[in-house]
């Protein structure tokens, strides 16, 4: 089994945040509080590493909520192994950034 | 809006040509909708300059493959000039580095007058001043079992032998020549070329 990527507080929460649901850019922002030049980075960062991968919403879906496509990221199978050894390290980020209501099943 | 995508358009420069597009795409997206939930557009905007240095950092960091020797070799190589190019600009650097011009530089010193640090004309040599000179002189204890003095000169290399002293070339020459004798109180002087 591949050793889990040790991330860095900021990425761990910028993780948490995705798999909570946080999907663009904005939205992760929002929920973590972190500035704009800190989240894309890290995000650029975490799909080079393949813990997310991001994806065009489809332009149908764009058009009925009346305004262009967003990208969206999700955690990839190798981001939730790093997500799970990340909030054992840091155990308050999962109390920090709960699931989005939507996401609950 | 406008300045601001004109911002993000002046940035995405900076981005690698091949990810440029995407990037632009999602960044404009992502500010019509920060422009509709906050007033901190302009904030947002700043972010993008580190995301786009960021991209073009990465991109340089693996486009450059390190695997072929050709490329690994040609990498050293600028490695070492840049190194040897800062050390030859900095003086304790270029001292260390470079060979001196003078023979056995360590064991030479300077007479000069005291003009304060920084002010040495021979940057590479140690620096005496006039008063520890004459203070060396007149101490009873020689620190030293014996002494040759130089002087830079602008004539040619020319050499006065206690017994048989030579003709230097110029009256300007053997001028220098005395003084230096006379100052440093000894009947030999060698003087270099300049």
């Amino acid at each position: 089994m591949a050793a889990e990527a040790k991330l860095s507080h900021t990425a761990a929460m910028i993780l948490q945040a995705i798999g909570a649901g946080y999907g663009y850019g904005f939205s992760i922002m929002e929920i973590t509080g972190l500035p704009s030049g800190t989240v894309y980075p890290a995000l650029r960062r975490l799909e080079r590493e393949a813990l997310i991968r991001s994806q065009w919403e489809r332009q149908k879906k764009a058009d009925a909520a009346q305004r262009p496509p967003r990208k969206y990221y999700k955690v990839t199978a190798a981001g939730k192994a790093t997500l799970e050894a990340s909030r054992k390290r840091y155990p308050l980020i999962a109390r920090l950034i709960p699931e989005k209501e939507s996401e609950r099943v | 809006m406008r300045m601001q995508l004109a911002l993000l358009k002046v940035v995405s420069l900076l981005v690698p040509s091949a990810d440029r597009a995407e990037w632009m795409a999602e960044w404009k997206t992502e500010l019509r909708h920060v422009r509709l939930v906050s007033k901190k557009s302009w904030a947002f905007c700043r972010g993008a300059l580190a995301d786009a240095f960021w991209l073009r950092v990465w991109a340089r960091r693996f486009s450059f493959d390190l695997a072929s020797p050709a490329r690994c070799l040609l990498w050293l190589g600028l490695l070492a000039t840049t190194a040897w190019t800062i050390a030859a600009n900095l003086p304790v650097a270029r001292n260390l580095v470079l060979p001196s011009l003078w023979a056995d530089a360590r064991g030479l010193a300077a007479v000069a007058p005291d003009m304060g640090p920084g002010s040495n004309p021979l940057p590479r040599i140690q620096q005496v001043t006039f008063g520890e000179f004459r203070r060396w002189k007149n101490h009873r204890q020689t620190p030293f079992e014996s002494l040759v003095f130089y002087q830079i000169t602008g004539g040619p290399v020319l050499r006065t032998e206690p017994s048989s002293a030579q003709p230097v070339a110029s009256e300007k020459g053997r001028r220098r020549v005395r003084e230096a004798a006379g100052f440093f109180g000894q009947s030999e002087c060698v003087a270099s070329g300049e």
